[in-house]
């Protein structure tokens, strides 16, 4: 028990300091956060404000709680089920753990709850609006109150026990074969894709249910959780929430005891690195300094199953989400609902592809090898201009694609198509540019393991936070501004939309090459 | 050359680097040695420009390492003590890129690591990821990646480290070679008796300030350097 909670601490006070870069802007780094967090918070809360007007009037306000927890563990599980195994298994920390009493079960316990840390900050941000317009619906009674905050710290369990059981079986799989780390990259992207068709099949009818206050079987099924916390709230109901806590921490001991089975033999041998000798000749190609970098960045992130999944999640949620949206507008074809619709798929678009840019821990995942590049004579707007590059390689096909496959199916006129493109490229290089000034910002070099610098940076979680806030804006905004069904209406908002995006996306370039230069040269 | 004049780094309260000054002419081969934390790395990661410093100025042939270290890093080559390189890479993979930075063509480059590769007997392993490599073999790798773009001015922070014995040797054949046709090495060791066979001139750090600096024969005279350096180190705790 002494061993969990002084490696809990450890584990705890590393992922406070990973999200700033230093101690003396612990302080700082915490509250810009902090800011963001609310201004998401208070996005979300708002987009719950309005689907629980429209359940409202159908007599099932209360179930946007449902909806709310259902969106917050569908947006846990997005963000955080692959970087799971990434606490667990191939850690730098593994061999001198091993080489001390210390039991296994401890320290799996220790790293389960560093991972549990993220996800619930993640949980909160969209839980905490969800509990709040329900209490709004529905009226604040002090058990429910404290229900709901006692609710927040076991909510997270599902989705870590979603990521433990694949970081499990993906991990067990990859120790047993040549290539560890691409044959695990790949065994990850084909259980992403399994994830992401069956929320495709499961979607269209879901959604219809939930507004229409149908039982929905299966889901109470799988995500027992969920079904018991909103009959508890519901009906304050306390053998229900004594049930949802019970769930809760089996949930947790099961993911505990799955991670600690075989622990040691699959880290083990995912430490064993076979020295393959091939057969091919070497080649001693050239090619400019740019095409270099930007080949270690592409042979770097494909290598690094966190990493990759962390950075293609965003751009194959696009190309879903497409789907889903196509599938919800075969039954709305009315002109004023298009005009509404360009608003709301572009801004899917941005929320997907902008979430995690690659490039907002670009400079973190240098870690100890950071010295290689500011060893060369390199020069910084090619280091900048690679990581940019590489990016928005990764990223723009997949918009283009989703974008080709509404003008397909959606009947949007050539101004919609235009604005669409507009504003989802200048997105696109919005958020890269802004990742990648931030991480300059917040480095995190000193990481132990992958998952701490590609999901425990500053810049990522304040990257991620101000493009959910950036995404939800023009839905926001599309609320409160009259006759935006009006298509004269929504060229205007659409192409102030683009235009602003534009020039925020010039002026953060701006920034990066001109203040980025400075900062990059003071990371020590 | 390489010139530092009153280098001082501080990091927070600790002076790291107090007033340093030191010459090293093109051809010498000159030992940086100093009990641990003294401050040579970070003075050589100071010339190397990975990190910046508080005062004094750093020249290496001339050229400012502050005012223009684009034109000064593409003269040098630094080792660091613990190699970190890119484990997702293949051997191949990052000498390539190393020669791309440098602009080397693809029969300068064959020819530079097919020489120092096989000198240090590594070039079998160039087509495996360097994840799958020791630390003897990544410290190799990171030398072979040091020489082949033919530095000016070498920075070699306790490059003997992890190597074994026939590639230490051959190293300091190499080294020895590269000293000859005028190339400056600046290296902090703690190994003294291999210094004292290669060195041309030591510099004894102690506590960021520079205490000794001359030919080797001067510095050790009859003694062992061995000896020299604990002389002097009991002196700090007289």
């Amino acid at each position: 028990m002494k061993n969990t909670i002084n490696l809990t601490k450890i584990y705890f006070k590393e992922t406070i300091s990973r999200l700033t870069s230093s101690r003396k802007s612990l302080a700082k780094g915490l509250l810009f956060l902090l800011l963001i967090f609310v201004l998401v918070a208070f996005s979300m809360g708002y987009s719950f404000y309005g689907m629980a007007t429209s359940l409202e009037v159908m007599g099932n306000s209360a179930n946007i709680l449902y909806i709310g927890l259902l969106f917050s563990t569908f947006v846990v599980i997005m963000m955080t089920v692959f970087d799971t195994q990434g606490y667990f298994y191939d850690t730098k920390d593994f061999e001198m753990l091993s080489a001390l009493p210390i039991k296994i079960t401890s320290i799996v316990t220790a790293k389960y709850l560093s991972s549990y840390l993220i996800s619930f900050i993640y949980n909160l941000m969209i839980a905490i609006p969800a509990f709040v317009v329900y209490f709004m619906f529905e009226g604040v009674t002090a058990g429910g109150v404290i229900m709901a905050i006692i609710s927040l710290i076991f909510l997270p369990a599902f989705t870590q026990l979603i990521g433990s059981l694949l970081a499990w079986l993906i991990n067990i799989i990859t120790s047993k074969l040549k290539n560890k780390n691409i044959m695990r990259t790949i065994i990850s992207i084909l259980f992403l894709i399994v994830i992401f068709a069956f929320v495709y099949g499961a979607n269209s009818t879901t959604l219809l249910n939930l507004f229409s206050n149908s039982e929905i079987l299966w889901l109470n099924i799988i995500m027992p959780h969920i079904y018991l916390l909103f009959n508890a709230m519901t009906g304050l109901n306390i053998w229900f929430y004594l049930g949802f806590l019970l769930v809760s921490i089996l949930f947790a001991a099961i993911s505990v005891l799955i991670v600690s089975f075989s622990y040691k033999k699959i880290n083990t041998s995912l430490n064993v690195h076979v020295t393959s000798k091939s057969k091919k000749p070497l080649s001693f190609k050239q090619s400019g300094v740019v095409g270099s970098l930007l080949k270690k960045e592409a042979k770097t992130f494909f290598t690094s199953p966190i990493y990759c999944i962390n950075g293609l999640m965003g751009p194959i949620l696009c190309v879903v989400m497409t789907f889903i949206l196509i599938s919800i507008i075969d039954q709305y074809r009315s002109s004023e609902f298009i005009n509404m619709f360009i608003i709301m798929s572009s801004s899917i678009l941005i929320l997907c592809a902008g979430i995690a840019p690659t490039t907002a821990v670009s400079i973190s995942f240098e870690g100890s090898k950071f010295f290689v590049l500011k060893s060369l004579p390199i020069k910084y707007n090619h280091i900048v201009l690679s990581k940019l590059l590489f990016n928005l390689i990764l990223n723009v096909p997949f918009v283009l694609i989703s974008e080709i496959i509404f003008w397909c199916f959606v009947p949007f006129n050539f101004i919609h198509a235009i604005l669409m493109f507009v504003y989802t490229m200048a997105g696109l290089t919005l958020f890269a540019t802004l990742g990648l000034l931030l991480n300059l910002k917040m480095p995190k070099l000193n990481w132990t393991s992958e998952a701490q610098a590609v999901k425990q940076g500053g810049s990522m979680i304040s990257t991620m936070f101000i493009d959910i806030f950036v995404s939800l804006l023009p839905l926001i905004l599309a609320i409160f501004i009259p006759n935006v069904s009006q298509l004269n209406v929504s060229y205007i908002l659409m192409s102030c939309l683009a235009g602003v995006e534009v020039v925020a996306a010039v002026v953060v370039s701006i920034l990066l090459f001109k203040y980025g230069k400075k900062v990059y040269y003071k990371i020590q | 050359m390489l010139k530092i004049e009153h280098l001082t780094k501080k990091f927070g309260e600790k002076v790291a680097v107090d007033d340093l000054s030191i010459t090293v002419e093109n051809g010498q081969i000159c030992a940086f040695i100093g009990h641990n934390g003294a401050g040579k790395t970070t003075t050589l990661k100071a010339i190397a420009g990975i990190i910046t410093f508080d005062k004094g100025t750093i020249e290496v042939n001339g050229v400012d390492v502050v005012k223009n270290p684009f034109e000064a890093k593409a003269q040098i080559a630094y080792l660091p003590d613990n190699p970190d390189l890119y484990e997702h890479l293949k051997g191949i993979d990052y000498l390539n890129f190393i020669a791309d930075v440098f602009n080397l063509s693809s029969q300068e480059r064959k020819d530079r690591i097919e020489y120092y590769a096989k000198k240090l007997e590594i070039y079998n392993d160039l087509s495996s990821l360097i994840s799958s490599y020791s630390h003897g073999m990544k410290q190799k790798l990171a030398l072979v990646s040091a020489l082949i773009h033919n530095p000016k001015l070498l920075l070699l922070d306790e490059p003997f480290v992890g190597l074994d014995p026939i590639s230490s040797y051959q190293f300091k054949l190499i080294l020895q070679d590269l000293a000859n046709i005028g190339v400056t090495i600046f290296y902090s060791t703690h190994v003294l008796d291999v210094a004292e066979k290669i060195c041309t001139h030591v510099a004894i750090i102690k506590n960021g300030k520079l205490i000794v600096h001359d030919t080797m024969e001067k510095v050790k005279g009859m003694d062992s350097l061995e000896n020299i350096f604990l002389e002097l180190e009991n002196e700090k705790h007289d």
